[in-house]
């Protein structure tokens, strides 16, 4: 079947006739999935370089183990899953850790920043979780980011951000402490 | 997935991918982005089409390459470059001598684990080492696709040569010492036969840059078998591997590879004849 009359075929039905060889419906899922991969990976990785090499290896993974896709979940989620381990794995044994681009850059912009949408945004998605995220330092969302919202092992996180897996457990374990206090104290303010 | 009534209007999306949002908002945007096609399309507005050629062109390259067979995948491993690689997946000189090796070791490996029963002994020491020459010059006998290519192509036939040595060395060595470890019995002979193997190996090669390979392999054949047989005929069959022994391969091995060394820089190739 030829995905390109198709190009609005769901992800899964595109993932299954990968499997199936066609190469055309890779190629909807590359042009769908790889601006929001890319900007993505960009977040983590400031090497351009590195990051195209990772884009290119993701597609390359989706598309050789598109038989394996389990069809639960989403595809985009599995992607990511597939890029951001390429991104590790490309980045371990490297002595400088990657610069992260800083969360400050905007942070004095910040108020008249919030349009309606993205106070709906924050609201719905994260409460008041997301201003205590922005109490903690970058070191610890840094590696937050990594091991909750990227799903990343402690490992992983660890080769990610040029750390040594006992720092990164114990800026999670210290994050955590500081959101817990930091969330039940919003609570109690409010009870 | 469209059906979620909020998206990201394209200065969010713009301002993210510039990454010019704090951390918490972009999280908040990835989370959606992950969710939402209508957004994750929008975003194609912030990407360099050129750069997505060239990534896409990198993909297609890579789907498109054969898979290769795994003494080579594992050769690659070790650092041997893509051109080599091809190069040597199609030469059909690995499957063949890998084959051979597995029947012919694998029932010499079973006798010589008869612990009462010195014919055993003498057949695996007679095979082993035979395994990587017969595997070499197996490489070069007659019928040969990659020949052509070596003609018509500017690749150095002296790395030709090293190449499918060391190919049929990885496919065939590991295979025999494995084999030797795992069967009870054979105890330091699964090792030390790869003295006499380097050495036979590498006169082979010598040999083929004089002669062809169908008079190089029984030559080489015949010669350690009357080594071997030599031995076993004396009650001896250890000997071919024990220490002085070990030290007289070692010569041999240096001086064949002193030699080919020699006769390759002077273009004579292995299996090139005159």
């Amino acid at each position: 079947m030829g995905m390109r009359s198709h190009p609005d075929a769901e992800d899964a039905a595109l993932v299954r006739a990968m499997a199936a060889g066609d190469e055309a419906a890779l190629r909807v899922l590359f042009t769908r999935h790889l601006p929001w991969l890319r900007s993505r990976l960009a977040r983590r990785c400031s090497d351009p370089e590195i990051v195209a090499d990772v884009l290119q290896d993701t597609f390359v993974a989706a598309w050789k183990g598109a038989r394996r896709w389990r069809g639960d979940g989403e595809v985009a989620a599995w992607l990511w899953g597939i890029a951001v381990r390429r991104l590790v794995s490309r980045l371990r044994g490297r002595s400088a850790p990657v610069t992260l681009p800083t969360a400050e850059v905007e942070a004095a912009d910040e108020r008249t920043l919030s349009s309606a949408e993205e106070l709906v945004l924050l609201g719905v998605e994260h409460g008041d979780l997301a201003a205590a995220l922005r109490r903690l330092s970058p070191q610890l969302r840094a590696v937050i980011e990594a091991t909750v919202l990227d799903g990343l092992t402690t490992r992983e996180a660890a080769q990610l951000l040029g750390l040594a897996q006992g720092t990164v457990k114990g800026r999670v374990r210290k994050a955590k402490a500081q959101l817990r206090q930091d969330l039940i104290s919003y609570q109690s303010g409010w009870s | 997935m469209s059906t979620m009534s909020w998206h990201c209007d394209p200065h969010l999306l713009a301002r993210y991918s510039a990454g010019a949002l704090d951390a918490v908002l972009a999280a908040s945007v990835e989370a959606h982005l992950v969710h939402c096609t209508q957004c994750q399309t929008a975003m194609a507005a912030h990407t360099d089409p050129d750069e997505s050629d060239r990534i896409w062109a990198g993909v297609r390259e890579a789907i498109a390459r054969p898979v290769l067979p795994w003494p080579v995948r594992l050769l690659r491993r070790c650092g041997l470059n893509d051109e080599d690689a091809v190069l040597l997946s199609v030469s059909r000189s690995l499957r063949g001598p890998w084959t051979l090796a597995t029947v012919v070791v694998l029932v010499c490996a079973v006798w010589a684990s008869f612990p009462d029963d010195p014919r055993g002994k003498a057949a695996y020491l007679l095979v082993a080492p035979l395994v990587p020459v017969l595997g070499v010059v197996a490489a070069f006998v007659s019928v040969d696709q990659t020949a052509e290519l070596a003609v018509t192509t500017p690749y150095s036939k002296a790395r030709l040569t090293l190449l499918r040595t060391l190919a049929v060395i990885v496919t065939t060595v590991p295979l025999v010492v494995a084999m030797g470890a795992l069967i009870p019995g054979i105890g330091w002979m699964a090792v030390t036969w790869l003295g006499p193997a380097f050495g036979l190996t590498l006169t082979a090669l010598v040999g083929l840059t004089w002669l062809s390979a169908e008079v190089i392999g029984p030559a080489v054949l015949a010669g350690w078998a009357a080594v071997v047989a030599g031995a076993y005929g004396h009650d001896t069959v250890a000997t071919t591997v024990a220490a002085p022994a070990q030290l007289g391969y070692l010569v041999l091995t240096v001086v064949t590879a002193a030699v080919l060394s020699l006769r390759i820089r002077s273009t004579n190739f292995p299996g090139a004849l005159p």
